[in-house]
């Protein structure tokens, strides 16, 4: 689930940040806090672009309409507990996803529940 | 999650007949879709809805769809419909089912449990 939300994250990096270039450089950093709390930090060197202002898709919007863009983002707010942006020295953006695992699974179980 | 290793492969599409001779395109794919095999998943898409109006697309083999791969999806079915047909998916892996409920994409495409389902309520075609 963490994967899905860093994956869509990279995607925007490469997309918009890097507007499809190949060759461009970006990290991904796991760091594990207390409990069942970690974690992820990307790092770019896009031009400057602060993710957390912009506005995300509104999933139940897009749910009802036919709009083909906006859900990565939307994806993103939904599973990460916290979203943290920083410019990065020298250029480029430090963007970091903060989740709960536990939280995690209660989303995936709501997910399930409903599917079923 | 498991992590998806391989990339989206066409299985096949294939035309059926419904109840009513009407001619549905059948896409069948394996892997995933994401950033590197978007482009092909969106020509392998477009590829089958131009041999049918009705087009089902089989999900059961299908391991990761990413949001831009929702977003043709949607596309697609957009196309589909503007033709007077239209775009379904159908049983869907469990991961694939998450990622779509993720989305919310209950109303604007309706996931079918199967292909019998998915072609039961085809309007009979126009003598």
């Amino acid at each position: 689930m963490a994967l899905l939300a860093v994956e869509e994250a990279v995607a925007n990096i490469l997309e918009h940040g890097y507007r499809g270039r190949p060759g461009r450089p970006f990290t991904v950093t796991f760091r594990a806090l207390p409990g069942e709390r970690f974690e992820i930090v990307l790092r770019d060197r896009a031009p400057a672009l602060d993710v957390t202002r912009l506005v995300a898709g509104d999933l139940g919007r897009l749910a009802r309409s036919h709009a083909t863009g906006g859900r990565g983002l939307a994806l993103v707010r939904l599973l990460a507990r916290e979203l943290r942006y920083a410019k990065r020295p020298g250029g480029g953006n430090v963007l970091t996803l903060a989740f709960d695992a536990e939280e995690l699974s209660r989303i995936a179980q709501e997910h399930t529940r409903e599917a079923a | 999650m498991k992590r998806p290793e391989t990339p989206t492969h066409l299985i096949s599409i294939s035309r059926i007949q419904s109840a009513h001779a009407r001619e549905v395109s059948v896409l069948r794919l394996r892997g995933v879709v994401r950033e590197t095999t978007g482009p092909d998943f969106r020509a392998r898409l477009a590829e089958a809805g131009a041999r049918s109006t009705f087009l089902v697309v089989d999900l059961s083999e299908l391991e990761y769809l990413n949001s831009a791969g929702i977003g043709m999806l949607l596309r697609q079915a957009r196309n589909q419909e503007r033709r007077g047909g239209w775009l379904r998916l159908v049983s869907p892996s469990s991961a694939v089912a998450m990622i779509l409920k993720l989305a919310g994409l209950g109303e604007s495409l309706p996931v079918h449990v199967d292909l019998d389902e998915a072609v039961r309520d085809l309007p009979p075609r126009a003598a």
